[in-house]
Formats: structure tokens, sequence, C-alpha cells
């Protein structure tokens, strides 16, 4: 029988083992964490064909041509219908990019580098919970967070920042300097929205140490920062518009920004990295994340001295996560959210669902991929993803699941696989004593120690 | 072994109590109390407003002189407006509201807000929910809090509307969550085998009990949706049938004594709209949850208040994008049998320039917790002493509004 070290691994810092995969692990779980950490799984190949970026803004903005084309002609049958194939094709290519990212948490090699994307993907959120962002957010995890996720902090919140789906999800994109030619054109103006959410959610925390003056000379140092809807950028889908942009000194965090245009948010971003809070808050995250929902000081103390030491360099955070020996100890601590847990079941049984099944599952148990309900993201802690009627709908997926796989999978092995190191004499005698293969079959996937991590 | 089934909602509780080897729920609930009876009948639902609901749209202070200059191109026309007197007037979305107001069921209270004074909405929604004086000031949900002081008799005395249960109502206190999209229950073999097998894990086996006991009371509705999410004719529409089924558990006699509601989608930092759009499709749901529940409630109506927060209010002033920002004060709405309704309750702190809140909000004159006192003491029947010792800590000073609640 394999470890609980190599339960742990597999399912702390992944999303739970394939047949087999926990005695592989087992023979060094530690190595088998760190040798996921390869820029290499950037790429998967679950993501062929899919547009990136720059495409997307286009797509949207030849969209927006179109609608604009049909209310100039009016409410017509034909305008109708092709409103209505314009509405279908937005919801399959979301449901398609779904399917796709789960995919590749399913199928992968490294799922230890996947939950690395999807922890950055949340600290970042975007959310398709807004039209305007809604096909841009998976763009957003494959062209931003994939390629940051082994890199330095720094890279990668200016990354975020800078891309279509984050400055429209957060409101960024219409924001105007008051004081610039548009805006006095105009008469518009300041949008707080991100600069207040980087600073509470993506850097330094809401305890961090600013005051309603940072977020006011953030917001005007970030005008000019939009979408690049014409195309002529560099490509990216990012453009610095300099006509809206708020002139002036602007003062942050006790240091003087003079007029500089885009480089001003950009050196303020970079600075913010190096904040002491914002290493503490990462710190905290993390360790929330992969530990414990209620970590210890020392942890998160450690933690932030590796982020800030290394100066934001991730790599460096990781190892120093995987040498703290909490990471290692009191398995069943967290509940996997529903979002990982939909992964462990497909990983646990090779099963795969057909893109509608699976978007059906993920709108049941309340976790949509790309859709957190607000820019703080998906909930890190037990608490919130446990309620009476989201169990329900988890034994919902574990008792359809089982109807159609009772036949190829036998109970007894596939408790062994999964929670074999860690199985109470509770949950095995209940799986013993189930009235059917297809019951049994139920109380694993249900069972606390496979919804646990 | 073979196990008999037995067909009806109530029989099947016992059988799961005596098959599953567990006390799986206090049977106190069997006892059948009369309407008008009890203190302990009255019923309180808590709607949260996430995201910061703007209060000057909601209620809006047209007779303020500054109203029309500071609100700028905020400022709504006289034909989205509703007067209730000659100084404010309820946005034209509220039609079920506005007919409780006129009736004298329904009550606005303005320039309210938590003790919280920044801008974080994670952190403010954290203040209204925990009840203490600053974030994470307490681990548990205040509702919680008084439906233990309250120790009323029943399975399930308090229920979250959704699929996760809100931290104004997580605590020590076992609660039930009921969500509109839910399949009911497994079949009673499986469940069974599950109640064995959860018994070794405290946070599974109370998940799976309190799950029981609310499809116990509601087998039947099937709508989607997590959260409910605000919106157009048919957020209305799914509110309105949402309510049906929430109503319906709430009036059981055993039913719930606290039960919570959320609507999101008030974080209007852009394209906020005037007399229609976003903002305006949004309180046409809220409203709708109002209208609804009184039709659900019937009889229970009378026992019943309805108090609709937010966590905190927007800019005076719209920002550059047709939009507000985050802000401090804000209106909440109050609406049932016993209040004292017909009127705005306000001390109005004004709208000019000076007389705001950092010279860009609303300033807050009345604590959110006075609001909630008055329904804790006045209508939940709890007393001063335990209000102010295990529900609002640090709150000596925080007077219940007088004459709320009637």
């Amino acid at each position: 029988m394999s470890s609980i070290a190599a339960f742990i691994a597999a399912n702390r810092f992944g999303f739970g083992p394939r047949a087999g995969e926990l005695q592989i692990i087992d023979r060094d779980p530690a190595r088998w964490v760190l040798g996921q950490l390869d820029a290499r799984h950037a790429v998967s190949s679950a993501f062929a064909g899919l547009p990136v970026t720059a495409e997307i803004v286009q797509g949207a903005m030849g969209q927006q041509r179109q609608l604009q084309k049909m209310k100039n002609t009016g409410d017509t049958d034909e305008n109708r219908r092709k409103l209505r194939d314009m509405q279908k094709e937005l919801r399959g290519d979301f449901i398609e990019e779904a399917a796709a990212r789960t995919r590749a948490a399913v199928l992968s090699p490294a799922p230890v580098f996947e939950r690395l994307v999807h922890f950055w993907s949340n600290h970042f959120t975007v959310s398709a919970t807004k039209r305007q962002s809604l096909p841009l957010v998976a763009a957003f995890e494959r062209d931003v967070i994939r390629p940051h996720v082994l890199g330095k902090f720094s890279d990668m919140l200016l990354a975020a920042i800078r891309h279509p789906a984050m400055l429209t999800y957060l409101d960024n994109a219409r924001s105007i300097g008051p004081n610039s030619r548009g805006g006095k054109r105009q008469g518009k103006g300041l949008n707080e929205n991100l600069a207040r959410e980087i600073l509470e959610l993506h850097t330094l925390g809401v305890n961090g140490g600013y005051t309603q003056d940072d977020v006011i000379a953030l917001a005007k140092m970030l005008t000019g920062w939009t979408v690049d809807i014409a195309g002529v950028g560099a490509g990216s889908g990012f453009i610095f518009n300099a006509a809206v942009h708020e002139p002036g000194e602007k003062p942050l965090l006790g240091i003087r920004y003079p007029e500089n245009g885009e480089a001003e948010a950009r050196n303020a971003l970079y600075n913010l990295t190096q904040h002491p809070s914002t290493a503490q808050f990462i710190a905290g995250k993390l360790a929330r994340h992969f530990i414990s929902d209620a970590p210890s000081a020392a942890a998160i103390k450690t933690l932030a001295q590796s982020f800030a030491r290394g100066g934001g360099s991730l790599m460096e955070v990781y190892r120093t996560l995987l040498s703290l020996p909490a990471a290692w100890q009191a398995p069943l601590g967290k509940v996997k959210t529903p979002n990982d847990y939909i992964i462990s079941l497909l990983r646990a049984t090779g099963a795969d669902l057909e893109d509608m099944r699976l978007a059906a599952a993920f709108r049941d148990l309340g976790q949509v991929p790309f859709s957190a309900p607000s820019p703080a993201g998906w909930s890190d802690l037990g608490k919130d993803w446990l309620g009476g009627e989201a169990l329900l709908r988890r034994i919902g997926i574990a008792q359809s699941l089982a109807a159609t796989l009772h036949t190829r999978i036998t109970p007894a092995d596939l408790l062994e696989a999964t929670i074999g190191p860690v199985a109470s004499e509770t949950t095995r005698s209940a799986v013993r004593r189930a009235g059917s293969p297809a019951e049994a079959l139920t109380l694993v996937f249900a069972s606390p120690e496979f919804q646990r991590r | 072994m073979t196990r008999k089934m037995i067909d009806t909602p109530l029989s099947r509780r016992l059988l799961l109590q005596s098959l599953g080897g567990m006390a799986l729920l206090p049977l106190c609930g069997g006892l059948r109390v009369s309407f008008a009876a009890a203190p302990g009948d009255a019923r309180f639902v808590f709607i949260i407003l996430r995201g910061a609901m703007d209060g000057l749209a909601a209620a809006v202070p047209y007779g303020d002189k500054n109203y029309a200059a500071v609100r700028g191109n905020m400022a709504l026309p006289k034909s989205a407006l509703v007067p209730v007197d000659n100084f404010f007037a309820l946005h034209k979305s509220f039609e079920s509201f506005g007919g409780l107001f006129k009736s004298g069921e329904a009550a606005v209270v303005h320039a309210v807000s938590t003790p919280y004074r920044e801008r974080s909405h994670f952190d403010a929604q954290n203040v209204l929910e925990c009840g203490a004086a600053r974030p994470h000031g307490a681990r548990d949900g205040w509702l919680n809090r008084a439906l233990d002081v309250m120790n009323v008799p029943t399975t399930t005395p308090g229920l979250a509307v959704g699929q996760t249960i809100p931290l104004a109502l997580q605590g020590r206190v076992d609660v039930g969550s009921w969500s509109p999209a839910g399949d009911g229950l497994p079949p009673d073999a499986l469940l069974i085998a599950l109640q064995d097998m959860y018994s070794g894990d405290a946070a599974f086996e109370s998940a799976l009990s309190q799950a029981i006991g609310i499809h116990d009371i509601a087998d039947d509705g099937k709508m989607g949706g997590q959260r409910l999410r605000g919106g157009n004719a048919r957020g209305r529409a799914h509110m309105e049938s949402t309510i049906k089924t929430v109503g319906k558990i709430i009036a059981d006699p055993n039913g719930p004594r606290i039960a919570t509601l959320e609507i999101g989608g008030w974080d209007t930092h852009a394209q906020q709209g005037l007399e229609s759009g976003a903002l305006a499709n949004n309180f046409a749901t809220l409203d709708a949850a109002f209208g609804a529940l009184k039709d659900a409630l019937g009889p229970f109506w009378s026992q019943t208040i309805v108090l609709a927060a937010t966590e905190f209010g927007r800019t005076v002033a719209g920002n550059g994008t047709g939009g507000t920002d985050h802000g401090t004060a804000s209106c909440a709405l109050i609406a049932g049998g016993r209040v004292n309704g017909g009127k705005v309750y306000a001390q109005w702190p004004g709208l000019d320039k000076t007389q705001l809140h950092q010279g860009r909000d609303l300033h807050p004159t009345t604590d959110l917790r006075q609001v909630a006192k008055a329904v804790l003491q006045s209508h939940l029947g709890l007393a001063a002493g335990d209000v102010e010792r295990h529900i609002f800590p640090e709150s000596g000073n925080v007077r219940p509004l007088a004459g709320l609640i009637g």
C-alpha cells in the first residue's frame, strides 16, 4: 500500500491520482511534485486550435461592427436570426474553452503545474460573468497565466493587468484622465475599479497599508492602459492611449512618480510587487490554498521571507512551500473545491465527459470555470463549499458517474488506488456493505476522504 | 439485509433516523403551533445585496436642494421617480415595494451603514455578516448567534437560499440551505449508507443531515442558478418562482425562523443606467423578492420582517464611465406586517460637498445595527442584554432604531 505522503502529493499539490499513479508517486513524493515545475508544461495539446488574445479582440470588434449594422437595419427576422447565431457561437466557444481547460488538468502528466495555473488564475480573477470579458477569459489564462507560473510575480502581474480581459473586467479600458486631452474634450473621467483591486486583491492585500488617495493615484497612472481595438499595437491586445492619460505627478505609497506616460503604472506595479505587504499577502494565499484553511503564522512568515528574498521569484517560493513540514502533515484538512473535485473524479476513473455534460457538472456544483462571482475569485475555504445542497449535488454527480462506470471499475480497487492510504474503517466498511457495485462506487466518490485533500 | 421503504416525507425522516444508526435530527419539530401564538413564531428574512447598492438611486432625495448638482449625470429624471413624500422618492422599478410602502407595510432607512468605513467589498461584507465592529471581528454570523439565543425547537431554525451558507448564517447552530436547482435526495438506501459513512466526519455529517431536513419540507422546485443574479424581466420571473418555494418552506409551522437570500450585481462601476438599465433591472429583481414573499407567506406575512441591506453605498457623484465608485452610506429597505411603514427613517446628512463623508460619499447617520437591533428585540423578542452580549459585540452605544417596528 502507498504512503500518506503519496496521497498528500497527489491530492494536496495535484488533482488526485490516476489509476496506478499513487505507487509511482510513492517512490519519492516530494520529487514527483518538484519534477513538474518545468516550463515545458506551459503548453498543452488540449489547447490546439484555440485562438490567441489578439484574434479574439479582432473577432469581437467584427461582431461589434455587425451588431451596429444590424441596429441600423432594424428589428428584422434576419437580424434576429443572426443575433441568435452570434450568441450561440459565443456560448459554444465558451463551453469548448471550459472543457479544454478541464481536459488539460485531467490529462496532464504535470497536475501540479495545472494546480498552479488554477491558483494564479483565481488570484488574478477575470470573470465571464461580465459580458464584455466573456470571450477573453480563457485566453487570459493561456496567454497570461500559463507562461508566467514559474517566473517572476512582477512579470505575471504586469501581463495580467495589461490583458484585455482584465482591462474590461475591471473597467480600466474606459477610465479617462479628467485633465487629459480626451478627458477635457469628452467631459469623462476616472474609474477606480482596477486600481483598487490591484492594491486590495492582487498585491498589498486589504490591510496592506494603502489609502483612498493611493487608489486614486494608481487609477490616474493607469489611465490610457486600454484594449487595442484597432489592432494597431504589438499584437498583445494592449495599447497605451496617451490622449486619455492623466498628466502630472502622482504620489503612491510615499513614492513620487513624475509624469511619464505608460511607464508610470509599469514602475508602480513593479514597486508594488517588492512591497513587504505583497510578500505577506501572497504567502498567506499560497499557504491557505495548498496547506490548510488556517495555516500557521510561522508557515506564512517563512513563505513571505522566501518571496521577498527572491524578489518575487515564484520557483523559489514553491520550493520553500514544499520544504515546510506542515506541507506534508495532517492530510484531509482541506475540502476540494467543486472544480478540483470534478477533475479528481475524471482522473481517478479515466472517464471522459462530453463538453456539454462537463459544463452541466460545473454548473450544478456552482463553480463554472472562468466565472467567479467577484474579483476576489473563488473561496479557498472548505466551509464555503460544504453546504447541504452543495453536498447533495456532489453526491448526484458521484451517482451518475458510478451508474456508467460500475461495470468496468471495481469499487475496492478504486478505493485503494485513490484514498487507500487514508481511508478510515468507517468508509471502508460502508463501501464493503453497499447494496450494489454502483452504490459502492458512489460511496467511494462521495467519501469524505475523496473530497478532502 | 433488505430495508422496507415507506414513501411519505415525514415517515421517511423517522425511518432514516431509526435505520441510519445515528441521531439525525432532533425531532422536537413534531408539535404544531398555531399562527398567532408564541414570539418564537416570528420570521425574519435578511436579503444581502452584494456589491454595494447605490442607495441614492434606490430611494432618491429629490427634495435636497443639492441633489441635481452633486449627482450630475447620475441624477435621475422625474420620470424615473415615484415620490413618497416631498423629499424622498423611490426608483420606479420598486412597484411592489412601493405598494407596500403606501399601505404602511414597508419603510426605508436612509444614510445607513455598518460601522465599517473603508471601501473593500469583501471586508465590508464580512462586517455586514459577522456583526462585529470591524472585519473578521467574529468568526460566525450574527444571524446564527441570534438563532443560538432564540433556541427555537425546530429541526432547521435557519435557512440559506442558495447552495452555500453565507457567513451571516454560519455558526454553532445547524442551519440548512436550499437552492432551486436541486435534484432532490438520493435514494433511501444510498442515503442511509452515506449517513453511516459520514458519521466519522463532522462537517460532512452535518451538511448531509441539514440537507435532508430541508428536502423533507420542499421536495419539488427545479430551476437554475447558484446565487440569484439580478437581471431584467427574466430575473424578476426567476426570483418570483424561487420565492414561491422559499415562502412555502418559511411558512411551514416548523419552518426556519431566519432565512437569508443573496442578490449580487450591485457593483455598478460603469453604465449603471438611470430610468432603465442594469441598476433598474436589479431593483426590479429585488422588488420581486419583496412582492413574492408577501404573496407566498400568506397569513405568515403579518409576523414576518424582510430587511434588505448592502455592504456600503456608492459615490454621490458619477464617475467618468456612467457609473459610481465605492462609497459609504446607502439605504436599507424593510417590509413586513409589523413594520411601521409608509415613511423614510433618516437623519438626513445633506448633499452639500461640505456635508459629504470625505467630500465624496453620503455621510452615514444611522448604524445598520440600529435597524437590526430593532428587528431582533421588537420583532424576534430577544432581550437587549443578549443582543449586546452575544450578537453585536461592542455595540453598547448603538440603540435600536425607535418606532421602526410596531
